[in-house]
Parts: structure tokens; C-alpha cells; sequence
């Protein structure tokens, strides 16, 4: 398997399916986390569109300061900043309402239900439910580090230069949305006394 | 050390983000804190919960991302282009551009003018437009691009009558997008004193959401005024009865309380899903008085 450097000076050169395999080799972790930082399928495949055109147009200019992945990431964490800004601005659209003239009148929360059920027969049991609604409570930011940090396994130091803030704000962060967490999944923790 | 303190290191220590000297410290707390070492034991148990559901995303979703990438990449030029290199405003003038559009359309172009085409940054200077209220959505210049979001806008000066498509636009903006609540409690003050049967749907729409989600309750309370005079519908029932139940302020509740039980005084069917948020409110009004009221409509509707 040829390295991320060796891709990405092939891509750097013009090479499509060079970028194509670096794109592959990270891309389910960048939906994976777009799909649970905004918690809706169609705000995922935004995010994931939105970071790799970044990155394509970026790619030439990469020169390798960083780690690819941190570097990748840090694009993601931007733009799932500016989708949630985006959000906000939509008029008064919560997570429990209907999405709308164009939506089937489903809840957001149900639509994320509905798409991983639907054929690509992916079972979402309840605890995925509860995991999604514990996550929800967490703020954009708060939810960032722990996704980062806990599904991603980035260290704080480095997620603290992708949200470009002190380590120890992110390191509260993480504190705080941990105690929120496990206060949101008690009931469940307290059922399986794992 | 604070014990608060050890507290926030425990989530730091099931991650391995401790220093070896915090960490042994921690573990010399740990003996001696039957507290701390429980809180201990349910992060553990919330790691592994959490570790248990690590579900990726599902491959149809991976799919169709991947093949709409794809259809993007087809659409632009070749990496190897790319790698000319663009002058410093060719790089910016895309994302403002769009913003520009975006925001002189929506100021303008939608409200009073035809709808305007992405302009360059000296067009609008040329034309006077102002920019104001920058910010930087993306200051982050690693991968080549910013994005700003900023208002440009032009002052425009407009005596016209009430019903004029113009005047209602602007209402309708200012009711639901103003950042001055004064000029909002204008607008809503304005469309009270207008006869009823000119307000149109979109101005009836904007009122309802004013009441439900405005932050300033000087607004809500303006507009529930004026909902609480309109011609009762379903979705102005709807509304007061989200005020009932949601509204942090008592005195809306008491007003949207008094404007229901005029309601059922009048005779004036309360729907189901009416009656269930009412039953709500009485169980979780925590204010007597409205929890009072609330019980009395409650048993004088069911009464009917």
C-alpha cells in the first residue's frame, strides 16, 4: 500500500485516482463524523462534500507541516462549523419539527432513524438512539472534542489546534460534554452495569 | 487540590491525558476518595457503553457520497491546473462574490427589486452599497479559501400604503429578521393598528413565529396581543397554547391563558392537540395561578 505522501505528491501532479485512493482511505472517518456531529444523513453528505472539494483545491498547496489526517480533520471541523452556522440561520428548524414543504414530515431525529434503516440495512438499535440523543444535548464545540477525541482518537493538543483555541478550553470541553454524557446515558449505564 | 479539580482530571485520565505527575497524583486521591473512585467506575462504564455502538456509516449513505464527489470532481478542472497559482483576489472573490449575491438578493433583489446577478466587490462600491456586520465563517486559510459573511446594503427610503407588496416585504423582514427587537416591537405595532383582513398569510406566519421563538419578550408579548384579537384558526390556537406551555415568562402565559379561555367562553372548539398541551401545562405549570386557570378551561371544555 503506497504511503499518504507518495498519494498525495501523485495527486499533487495531476494524478485523479491518486486523490481518489487518499479520498477513500479517509473518508468514511470524515462521514462518520459528520454524520455525528449534525446527526441528519443529508447534513453529512454536505459536510463530506464540502471537505473533499476543500481539500482538492487545497491538495496543491499541502506541504506536509502536518500530519494529512490532522490536516483533513481540521478542514472538517471547519466546515461543520460554518454547516451549523448555516443551520442556525434557517428559520426556526429544530431537530423534533417537520423538515419542511420538501420534507416527508418526518423528525429530523426520525429521518437519521429512517435513512440508516431504510436499504442500506444498517439496524439502528436504541442504544444508538440514546448515544444520538445524549450527543445532541452537547454544544457544536462540545460535541466536536468528544467526537474528536473519543470516536477519533485525536489527542487534545492536536484538536485544540484544528478548533485553534488553548488546550485547556478543550480539555474543560471534553470534561464538561464526558459529565453530560454520562449523565444523559445514566439510566442506560445504571440498566447494563457494564 | 480542590476536589473539583480531580473531578475534571478523571475524564482526562480514562483518555491517557494526563502528565505522569498528574496522574500519579490522581491515583494518590483515587485511596483516598470513595467519590471520586465511583465516578471513576461510570466513566469506565460509559467508555465501554459507548465503545460497544462504534457503527459506521452506512455504505449506501458512503455510496452516494463518494458518487456525488465524484460528479463534483468531473466538474472541475484537473488537479494539475490547479496548481497555477491564483492571484490573491482571484481566490477570494468567489466566496464573496456568493455571499454578496446572497445577501444582496436577499436585502434587495427579493424584497423590491429583481432578483440581482453575483457582482464584483467594485460593483458595489459603485453602486454605493455599504458593508457591515463582517464575519469570518472560515478564517482558516490552510486549504487556500476564506469565507466571510457580511451584509451590504443600501439605505432605501419607502412611503407607501400598507398593502403595497413592498411595505408588507419589509414588514415581513423586519418582523422575522431585524437584530433591533425595537424595530420588531415597530413592526408588530404596526401591523395591530392595521384592519385585520389586510394582514396577509405570510404576516400572520411571521406574527406566530414571533410569538413562539422571538428572544425578546417585549415582542412576544406585542404580537400575542395581536394573535389574540386575530380571527381564531387552528395555528393561532397552536400558537397560544406553545406560549402556555413553553413560554418562560408568566405574564404571556397569563395573556395567552385569558385569550384560550376567551375561546371556550365563545364557544370555540379547542382541538385535540390543543386540549393534550393544555393537560400538559396543568401538570407542569409550576405558577397556581395559571396552573388554576389552566385546570378551570381544562374541566369547563371538557364540561362542553
Amino acid at each position: 500500500m503506497q504511503s499518504d505522501e507518495t498519494l498525495i505528491l501523485r495527486a499533487q501532479r495531476g494524478d485523479v485516482e491518486a486523490f481518489e485512493q487518499i479520498v477513500h482511505r479517509y473518508d468514511q472517518r470524515i462521514l462518520a463524523l459528520a454524520l455525528r456531529y449534525t446527526q441528519d444523513p443529508d447534513e453529512a453528505k454536505d459536510v463530506y462534500q464540502e471537505v473533499f472539494m476543500r481539500v482538492y483545491r487545497a491538495l496543491p498547496r499541502f506541504q506536509f507541516r502536518s500530519q494529512f489526517a490532522t490536516w483533513l480533520h481540521r478542514i472538517a471541523v471547519n466546515v461543520c462549523f460554518t454547516q451549523r452556522r448555516q443551520l442556525q440561520r434557517r428559520s426556526h428548524l429544530s431537530l423534533d419539527e417537520p423538515r419542511g414543504a420538501a420534507g416527508t414530515g418526518a423528525s429530523w431525529g426520525e429521518m437519521i432513524l429512517d435513512e440508516r434503516t431504510g436499504e442500506d440495512r444498517v439496524l439502528v438499535d436504541e442504544l444508538s438512539s440514546q448515544i444520538h440523543d445524549a450527543l445532541r444535548e452537547l454544544s457544536p464545540t462540545q460535541r466536536l472534542v468528544f467526537i474528536l477525541r473519543h470516536y477519533h482518537d485525536f489527542k487534545l493538543r492536536e484538536i485544540a489546534a484544528m478548533l485553534r483555541c488553548a488546550e485547556g478550553t478543550v480539555k474543560r470541553h471534553l470534561f464538561t460534554a464526558t459529565r453530560r454524557m454520562r449523565r444523559q446515558l445514566q439510566t442506560r449505564l445504571s440498566e447494563q452495569g457494564i | 487540590m480542590k476536589h473539583e479539580r480531580f473531578r475534571q482530571w478523571l475524564s482526562l485520565s480514562i483518555y491517557g491525558e494526563l502528565s505522569e505527575d498528574e496522574q500519579s497524583r490522581l491515583s494518590e486521591h483515587l485511596e483516598k476518595c470513595q467519590t471520586c473512585r465511583q465516578e471513576l467506575t461510570e466513566l469506565r462504564r460509559l467508555q465501554s457503553l459507548l465503545d460497544s455502538n462504534l457503527a459506521e456509516p452506512p455504505p449506501g449513505l458512503l455510496a452516494e457520497a463518494r458518487a456525488q464527489l465524484r460528479g463534483s470532481l468531473r466538474a472541475q478542472r484537473p488537479p494539475s491546473r490547479v496548481l497555477s497559482l491564483l492571484p490573491p483576489l482571484g481566490r477570494l472573490q468567489t466566496p464573496i462574490a456568493l455571499a454578496a449575491s446572497l445577501l444582496v438578493g436577499l436585502l434587495l433583489g427579493r424584497w423590491m427589486l429583481p432578483s440581482a446577478a453575483p457582482e464584483a466587490p467594485d460593483d458595489w462600491l459603485a453602486r454605493g452599497l455599504g458593508l457591515a456586520n463582517i464575519q469570518f465563517l472560515d478564517a482558516d486559510p490552510s486549504d487556500g479559501e476564506l469565507e466571510v459573511r457580511f451584509d451590504a446594503v443600501r439605505t432605501i427610503q419607502l412611503r407607501a400604503a400598507f398593502s403595497d407588496p413592498r411595505i408588507q416585504a419589509v414588514l415581513l423582514g423586519a418582523l422575522r429578521a431585524e437584530g433591533n427587537p425595537g424595530t420588531r416591537i415597530q413592526a408588530v405595532a404596526a401591523v395591530q393598528e392595521e384592519a385585520a383582513p389586510s394582514r396577509s398569510e405570510s404576516l400572520r406566519g411571521a406574527l406566530i413565529e414571533a410569538v413562539k421563538f422571538d428572544e425578546n419578550a417585549g415582542v412576544r408579548k406585542r404580537a400575542l396581543s395581536v394573535l389574540a384579537e386575530m380571527p381564531r384558526r387552528a395555528d393561532v390556537q397552536r400558537a397560544l397554547i406553545h406560549v402556555l406551555v413553553h413560554d418562560p415568562n408568566p405574564g404571556l402565559r397569563v395573556a395567552a391563558i385569558t385569550a384560550l379561555e376567551s375561546d371556550a367562553v365563545g364557544e370555540v372548539s379547542l382541538d385535540q392537540e390543543t386540549l393534550r398541551q393544555l393537560e400538559q401545562s396543568v401538570s407542569s405549570e409550576k405558577n397556581d395561578f395559571i396552573r388554576l386557570r389552566s385546570k378551570a378551561l381544562l374541566e369547563e371544555v371538557r364540561f362542553q
